[in-house]
Order: C-alpha cells, then structure tokens, then sequence
C-alpha cells in the first residue's frame, strides 16, 4: 500500500478511541466517531476516501447494529469493510456483527499488532476484489458494467438456443430533474435504489441487467407475452413510486427482439436504443420494438455520414441567413445563419435531419467551422461593398463547447476577414446548457472575455433551471419556438413566457423569438413586450444574394437590439450634464435633485420618464428649454444673479405645470419637463407658445423650446430626449424665443 | 513518570503489557487515565441503579468495562466484571454492594493520579 489510507473508529468512548488512534497513526490516517449517526454523516461526505471502519457495537444515539444495516446504502459506502470491536465476555454479540456485514472482529483489550494487521489485511483483501469487481459491475449500483453484459448475454443466448429473447434498454427519462431538484448525491440514491428494484425484478423473469450509464440500463429477457410484460412494467412503476420519484420522470422502453442470433450483443443494443430514441421527450409512448423502418432510418444516417466529407469539399453546404426582426418598428436588425444541404440526389436536406448525425460522430465540429468561416467572408464582403451588414448569430453546437480552442478557433476566424467582433455572435444551444453546466459557464465567460456576443439559443425546449440565466452571461435569449406552438392551448405557458420576457428583462438580456408564422403570433408577443424575433411571417432564411438586397432597401443603419446600448445613452445624457459642474443631493425619497435650483437630476428623471413610457406610451411630451443668451446674463451680472434667475426660472416652470409632472434641470441653463396629459400637437404647441411670452413677462428672460411628443412606435426616452434637444437646437439657431415639435420643424 | 507506573503496578496494572498497547506512549496513557476517571459514565452508572433503570446501568458498566480492559486496571475490570454480569443476568442484588467496591477503587485511582 503505498498511499495512507483512512480508517474511520465509531465508538462512543474517547478513551478507546485516543488508543485504536494511537495503534494505528503510524500507518493509517484516522478519523473518528462519536456514534454510528455521526459515522453516517461523515460517510456521506467522505465515503470515497475511507478504506475501513472499525465499530464499537454499543453506542448512544445509533449502537452498532443499526449502523450497518444502514451504511450500505450510502453511495460508495457499501464496500468499506467494517470490523467490529467487541469484548471478550460475549461471543454473541461477534455472531451477530458477522452475520450483519461485519468482515471481522477485534476484542477489548486491544492488542496493538493484532489490530494492525487486522486492518491491513482486509484493507489488502477488500481493495483486490474490488479491483476484480470493477470490472464487471458498475461501482454506483453493482449492476454489471456495459462490456461485462456483452459477454454475458451473449452466452445467455449461444446456451439457450430454444428460446427466443428480447434486449431491452431502460431509460429514466428525465432522470436528471431529481438531481437538479435534490442534488447528485440523492439523486445517486435514487439510482442505486431503482439499480436495486430492476435487478429483482429483472432477475425474477430470469434475465439480467446492466447499467449502461447515467439513467440507461440494459437488460437481456426471455420473451414476455402482453400480460407479462405488462406486469413487468407495472411492478417496476410501483417500485419507483414508493421511492417518490417526481412524476414527470418517466420510465421508457427500447426493445429488440434477438431473432437473429448472429447479430452481437453490442449490435442487439445499439438496436434497442435507437428504437428508445425515437419515443425519447413522447409523453405518452412508454416502450417501442425496433423495427425495420428505424433500420431503414439508421441506414439512411449511415448513408448521410458517408457522405459528409465530400458534401464539404464539394461545397454542397450552403450557409441561408434568416432576417431577425424588431417586431415594433419591423426593421431588420440582424440575421441567423443558417446550414441547408444540397445533396445531389436526396435534394435539399434540412438540418433537422443531419445536425443529430453529425453531433453524434463529431462532424459537426468542422461544418460549424465552415459556416463560422463562411459567414465572416460573406460579412466582409458586404463590409468592402460598402454595405452596413447587421450582427449575424451563427452556431456554436454542444461538441465545440468542449473544445478548449474554441475561442481562439473563432477569433483566428475573425481577424482572417477583419471582421469587428460585435458582427459575428454566438448562438449556444439552451440544450447545451443542462448537461455539464459548469463546463458551459466556464467556455461562456471565456468567449466573453474574447469579446464576444452570446445568444443562448433554444431557451425554454429543455428543462433548464432559470437560474442559469443569471449565472451565465449571455446577452440574448432565443426563445423556443415550441414554446410559442403551444401557447393558444394554456394560460401557463403565456405566464411562462412573459416570466422569462420580464426576467430577461431584470437581467439587461434582450429576448429574440423565433418560430414567429403569423400575424398572431406577432401580435400575441408583442403584447408580452417581446421586442425582437424572427419567422416565416417576416421571411424564411435567404441566401446570401436574396439577404443582400434585404439589406440594400434599408436606409438607415438600425439600432443594435442589445439592451446596454439603451442604458448606455442615457448614462451619456447624464454625462454630459456632469460637463456642467452642477452639485446634486439626494432627497428623501433617493432621489438625486440638482443643489441649486431642487429640480430632478437628469438621471432620475429620465428613469421616472422611462416608467411613464412603459406604462403609458402614448400622449407624453417631453420639453427641453434652453435660456435665451444666459452667457451673457452671467457675464454682465456675475454668479449670484445668474443663481437667483436660475432658481426664479425653477419656480416659474413649477407653476406652469401640474404638480405631478417631472421637471429637470439636466445643463447650467438647460431645463427639461416631462408632461403626461394626452393632449394632440395643436393644443401642446399653443400651450407651450403661451409658457415661453409669460416666462418673459414674468421673469424677463426667453428661452428656446424643443418639443418631442411619445407615441406607439417611439417611447424611448432616449430617444425622445434626443429629439426635443434637436428640436430645440433648431429654434435656437433661427430665431430663439418660441417653440418647435420634432419632426414638424418649421412649423 | 516513573513514580506513577511504580504505583499503578502497585494497583494492580501490568504495566510491560499495557504501555505497548500505548505505543510506549506514557503521557498519552496517563491523558487516557485521566479521562477515565473523570468518565461521566461512573455517575450515570449510580444514578441509572438508583432509579433501577438497570438497561441504561448495564449499558454504563460495559462501556467501562471496555476501557477499563483497554487500560489495564485489572483490579477494577474485576469489579466492573462482577457487575456487568450481574446485570446481563438481570439480578438486582448486591447490586450497591458492587457499585460501591467500582467508585471505591477508582477513588484509589483518582489518588494515585493526583
């Protein structure tokens, strides 16, 4: 033994355990227990690392016996030798340990040798059989392993040759929920205890099973009639029911009649599975016989993998691009790039059919490369024709996740076509995301680090914990286009999807739907507030010549439908008020106030201003004045006098509009209002011409006034804000004193 | 060090024997006596026959027992002995008789220890 190995003492007597410590601290690692619960404790934990256990039979809280009726259960737990420490005054209680699981036995007083070698040998003995037992039974539930079930059914079948048998593979589905809900450990529990019901029953038809991995098992029967298999799968239900297993973990079935007794076992269940996977995600088709058609079917996979090289270097994959929408204004704001195959006699194959394939046997690793490379030479092009192309999201399959070049695959990709990162964006699939999360997490941060845009695709098809979403950092979601088929039929998914809409939300993450087919749908998400998405009722994906004029007809570059760029404009408003150099504070209610004058801070009135928008996006008018000349007034008059008009024009604006209304000084001689009263143009236009000869009336000094009135399609702030600054450079520039809407300049 | 093993001999310990249980450890077999005599088990032991709760008292003595054997006070093993097997056999008498010789012996102990 060439590493120290850990012996855990359980006895309630601190004194005996300061001495079995002592004896055994020059060759083993110790580690003590004060009763058979506390042992069960740190098994839970530990069990993986502790080679033996030496029990004290009486005990408070959990004596002996009760300790290894239940340690075995604890995954790992249950091949750790225990022996037991008894007295020399009861041979009885020695029986009793030995036929309980004890391996052997040492009596008080302890002698020091005795014990050494004791546990030495049956640590030595324990760890050989284990070692012979690896190989044939699976180290979690003791079910013989994958290859050793080849070999064994294969001689079930040569032995029998009268009767016929059926290999069956057994899949948990959904299994994983249990260890998203309860954690690995129990979830390894459950697994040892399902191991357990199926090897009972298994063996009581008399046949054998095999855990294949993760939740699939495999079993090799003699041929069951209806009625008796029926109770073959009704008793295993039952099982799992006592066990509380969450109901929508389902048990499937895969079953291949061995007819043909020359096929391999290996053959056999290649069979069984495949014919699992096409009831894999069915509610309510719990077991399916391979047939001839699945044969036809993995035939036709065969043929697709043999020929995919060629298709590559015959360039018969053809990257389409599928325009992505804001549904509100209907602009294109981006594209998906998408892989159809042009195989010279099946036609048109769509990726449905031959993504699986390939993600199976690692193809898809060098045809994502493809369209990555493809993509970015067709974004060049479009750059050097003078175009302005959009982001297009391409992507990113599961297999490249686990690709540790990944990143620098993709940035070798982009400085090939010196393409700015921000075009090419990344499309994870959501899929991706359930089966090895921290791997996701860590190849997400790493891509961003690289500076790229990631879309997780998909959102909402697999049993994701939502959670994920704020662990990972994407920066948009593509919400499943399942989830949206099924919307008309319950209430729960609407609440479902506006949940994740408004999440997004909280998170700063943008929402694309796909799968948008009619008008309804258009309709029915943008009343959840979804903003972007893409679908057959905009267009089908295009080719790169049909996606070009697309792009041709649009005039003006559309915003990017990344959520910072909003936030960022209005920290850019704020900024520049900073140029200003005026003193805020913060009032009661938090909110910032400009020191001299009370008046909201541009930051919070522009929040304030946002929540109206989004309550109400119509009938709001946003003002911004501008001091007539207030240079001059500071240079002829000096600060305090410019302070006083400052404050007077405070006052005048508090009258002039209703208590409820925001007003905000955002520049040293610059004001904005935000008014919520609904009124049409004409009537803001005459009210805000009656403000600017009263202002001059009552304190003497004319402004310049820029008006920009919300509506439907426009209720941005930022955007408003934009607006009414330019509406009102406008009057300044001509003639000063008055007032002018945006977009009716001249007026 | 030498003086205490002298007097645990004297009390009956055989000392060759016990301190190759400790490894040669002395200080840690006299951490161990300590510990034992301090052993709240003694007093829960006299409390569980007080209340005739002879289950709990039989579940005490055979604790002790066992350390007792682990540290080699054969006199008092004796003692604990007689009373461990009174109370497997379920008989209650001269049950006080016993207890008594136990915590008078360990007072025996408990003066050689300070």
């Amino acid at each position: 033994m060439n590493y120290r190995r850990k012996v855990m003492i359980v006895d309630d007597s601190p004194v005996n355990r300061m001495i079995v410590s002592k004896i055994l601290s020059d060759s083993f690692d110790v580690i003590e227990a004060e009763n058979g619960l506390d042992a069960l404790e740190i098994l839970m934990n530990q069990a993986g690392s502790i080679s033996l256990i030496i029990l004290d039979i009486v005990m408070p809280v959990m004596d002996g016996y009760t300790f290894l009726e239940s340690y075995s259960s604890i995954p790992q737990a249950g091949n750790i030798p225990v022996i037991v420490a008894t007295q020399m005054d009861s041979e009885q209680d020695e029986v009793k340990a030995l036929s309980a699981g004890a391996a052997d036995f040492i009596t008080k007083p302890y002698k020091p040798e005795v014990i050494r070698h004791r546990v030495a040998n049956i640590i030595r003995m324990r760890e050989n059989a284990a070692f012979i037992n690896s190989i044939e039974r699976d180290a979690l539930t003791s079910l013989y392993t994958k290859e050793a079930f080849y070999t064994l059914a294969a001689e079930i079948i040569e032995h029998d040759p009268t009767n016929l048998f059926d290999i069956v593979c057994i899949d948990i589905e959904n299994f994983h929920i249990v260890n998203d809900l309860y954690g690995e450990h129990e979830g390894d529990m459950l697994l040892c205890n399902i191991a357990q019901s199926l090897d009972a029953i298994v063996g009581s038809v008399g046949g054998i099973v095999s855990r294949f991995g993760g939740d699939v098992f495999a079993a090799i029967l003699p041929v069951l009639d209806q009625l008796q298999w029926q109770e073959f799968v009704d008793e295993f239900q039952t099982k799992l029911k006592d066990q509380h297993i969450p109901s929508n973990v389902q048990v499937k079935y895969g079953i291949f009649r061995a007819s043909d007794r020359s096929l391999s076992v290996r053959a056999m269940c290649d069979r069984a599975v495949q014919a699992l996977s096409t009831i894999k995600g069915k509610y309510d088709v719990f077991h399916v016989y391979y047939d001839d058609e699945m044969g036809m079917r993995l035939k036709y996979e065969l043929e697709l993998a043999s020929d995919m090289r060629r298709a590559l270097s015959e360039q018969r994959f053809k990257v389409y691009y599928q325009p992505k929408y804001d549904l509100i204004t209907e602009q294109i704001i981006g594209a998906e790039a998408l892989v159809r195959w042009m195989h010279p006699e099946k036609g048109i194959i769509s990726p449905a059919e031959f993504i699986p394939v390939f993600e199976a046997n690692g193809f898809i690793t060098q045809l994502d490369s493809f369209v990555w490379d493809t993509t970015c030479r067709d974004l060049r092009r479009w750059l050097d024709e003078g175009k302005k192309p959009m982001p297009v999201s391409v992507n990113v399959s599961r297999i490249d996740i686990y690709n540790e070049s990944l990143p620098d695959i993709l940035e070798s990709i982009i400085h090939k076509y010196a393409i700015p990162i921000n075009l090419l964006r990344l499309e994870i699939t959501e899929t991706a995301y359930v089966k090895n999360q921290q791997q996701l997490v860590r190849m997400v941060n790493r891509l961003k680090r690289h500076g790229f845009i990631i879309e997780m695709d998909d959102f909402g098809s697999g049993f994701s914990s939502l959670t994920m979403l704020s662990e990972t950092p994407v920066d948009v979601i593509k919400l499943d286009m399942s989830l949206l088929a099924n919307r008309y039929k319950s209430e729960r998914s609407t609440s479902i999807i506006r949940f994740i809409i408004n999440l997004a939300d909280e998170l700063g993450i943008s929402v694309i739907a796909e799968g948008i087919e009619t008008l309804d749908d258009l309709e029915y998400l943008k009343k959840l507030k979804c903003r972007y998405g893409q679908g057959f009722y905009f267009s089908k994906p295009l080719t790169a010549d049909e996606y070009e004029k697309l792009m041709d007809a649009i005039l003006m570059q559309p915003k990017d439908y990344l959520p910072k760029q909003a936030k960022t404009a209005i920290g850019s408003a704020a900024a520049e008020q900073s140029k200003g150099e005026m003193r805020s504070v913060v009032d009661a209610q938090g909110r910032q106030l400009d020191a001299l004058t009370r008046l909201l801070h541009l930051s919070t009135f522009a929040e304030a201003a946002q929540k109206r928008l989004d309550e109400c996006p119509d009938g709001n008018t946003l003002l911004v004045l501008n001091l007539d000349n207030f240079a001059l007034v500071n240079e002829n008059y000096g600060q305090k006098h410019c302070d006083d008009l400052l404050r007077s024009v405070a006052a005048f604006l508090h009258r002039e509009f209703r208590e409820d209304e925001l007003i905000s000084r955002v520049g040293s001689d610059e004001f904005a209002v935000f008014v919520s009263d609904g009124m049409p143009c004409e009537s803001v236009c005459e009210r805000m011409n009656g403000v600017c000869k009263r202002m001059i009336a009552q304190i003497g000094v004319s402004c310049s006034m820029g008006i920009a009135l919300s509506e439907h399609l426009c209720a941005e702030f930022d955007v408003l804000y934009s607006n009414a600054v330019q509406a009102m450079r406008e009057v300044k520039k001509t003639r000063k004193n008055g007032c002018a809407v945006y977009g009716k300049l001249g007026s | 060090m030498t003086k205490l093993i002298d007097d645990l001999s004297a009390y009956g310990v055989d000392a060759k024997d016990v301190l190759e249980r400790f490894v040669g450890d002395e200080e840690l077999y006299r951490d161990c006596l300590m510990l034992f005599v301090n052993d709240n088990a003694f007093s829960e032991l006299g409390s569980a026959l007080e209340c005739k709760d002879y289950t709990t008292a039989f579940e005490k003595a055979h604790l002790l027992k066992g350390v007792c054997a682990n540290l080699g006070l054969a006199v008092l093993l004796e003692k604990i002995c007689v009373l461990v097997e009174t109370l497997r056999e379920r008989k209650t008498e001269g049950l006080d008789e016993m207890y008594r010789a136990v915590i008078d012996s360990i007072e025996a102990l408990r003066t050689i220890l300070s």
